[in-house]
């Protein structure tokens, strides 16, 4: 990891924002690319792995794939600067698309009850346990509002659903929580 | 009523104690080691432009078509002319690039759907083609490409329907 960290340092500089190194991406530029990875994916992995309901290794394929989207269609991000959100929204898309496939062929798996361990140390482990025993819609809701920062609204686009649905998900999952972690 | 019945709520969490544990979990973490090794293994694979793919689509039927003319035409072509040429300039293409973009390079639903369309369309001409020069076999290869990348091209499409997109893909 230093190895390339010592490598993206030497072709990016350090004060290289996200639209200098997406600009530098799109022209083929993979070690400007490996700079947005540095950038975003820690971030991107807690939220992924919280969402895979503690699956590291489904959570390290959707990172991947999401990354992979985002060189694939570089071009087609308007606003380099913003580049933090539009990965954020793929990684989020492919997620809850690969559910929802998932859902056609096995009908709702039975949430894994076992204990699940963080690839971080974890600030909290029983309430990370507790997020990641809770229902898939109602962990999915949570995981978007309280962890990824998106607002009702933006959650429903995600997942077809109806912001009141989404509301509803978001109560019963604070409240199984409450009742978990009591 | 037991005790406990009477203050079931007492024993549950209440909303802003679980809004500080939630506020303090961990929300950055060191990235995976190994994924962006897995990364570049998969993106240093070269990028295959969309309106290359439906360049090279239509420049194989032209191509084809082009071809079934001068066959067909009342000036016989010699084997070393015209049309010689011209197939050598169509494995060429073949050659230069892949015979379909990779999935995930084409995998919006939107994308997908075009892709589809201009496959059709290509399929549609190469059969007609066909029709006058039944046993071109150059012509019968594009169209046994161009039905297999229709294919694979469903399949995506299938794999990337989403409940929102269904309802707009009728395939």
């Amino acid at each position: 990891m230093k190895d390339m960290d010592a490598t993206v340092a030497q072709a990016v500089p350090a004060a290289s924002t996200d639209a200098e190194r997406v600009e530098a991406a799109r022209g083929g530029d993979q070690q400007a690319f490996s700079g947005l990875y540095q950038a975003h994916a820690g971030r991107l992995m807690t939220v992924l792995w919280r969402l895979a309901g503690g699956d590291r290794g489904l959570a390290e394929d959707w990172l991947q794939d999401a990354f992979v989207q985002a060189w694939n269609k570089l071009d087609q991000l308007r606003d380099p600067a913003a580049f933090g959100g539009w990965l954020k929204r793929l990684a989020i898309n492919i997620a809850l698309g690969e559910k929802r496939r998932g859902r056609l062929i096995s009908v709702d798996v039975e949430v894994d009850a076992s204990a699940p361990e963080p690839p971080w140390p974890a600030a909290d482990l029983d309430l990370e346990r507790a997020i990641a025993r809770l229902p898939e819609r109602s962990r999915q809701v949570l995981v978007l509002f309280h962890l990824s920062d998106l607002g009702h609204a933006e959650i429903a686009e995600l997942m077809g659903i109806e912001t009141g649905t989404s509301k509803a998900q978001l109560h019963r999952a604070r409240n199984l929580l409450k009742e978990m972690l009591a | 009523m037991t005790p406990n019945d009477s203050r079931p709520e007492n024993s549950v969490m209440d909303d802003s104690e679980l809004d500080r544990r939630l506020d303090a979990l961990t929300r950055i973490a060191e990235p995976p080691p190994d994924n962006w090794t897995a990364i570049e293994r998969r993106i240093r694979k070269r990028r295959w432009p969309k309106a290359l793919s439906a360049g090279l689509a239509a420049a194989a039927v032209v191509a084809g078509i082009a071809l079934v003319v001068l066959q067909i035409g009342p000036t016989p072509v010699s084997s070393g002319g015209l049309a010689e040429t011209m197939k050598a300039e169509v494995q060429a293409m073949r050659v230069a690039a892949p015979e379909t973009p990779a999935a995930s390079d084409i995998d919006s639903p939107a994308s997908l759907m075009a892709a589809w369309q201009d496959n059709q369309q290509a399929i549609a001409q190469l059969e007609q083609a066909l029709e006058h020069d039944p046993d071109n076999r150059l012509l019968l290869e594009f169209l046994t490409e161009a039905r297999m990348r229709q294919a694979r091209l469903v399949r995506s499409i299938g794999l990337n329907q989403t409940p929102n997109n269904e309802r707009s893909m009728n395939l």
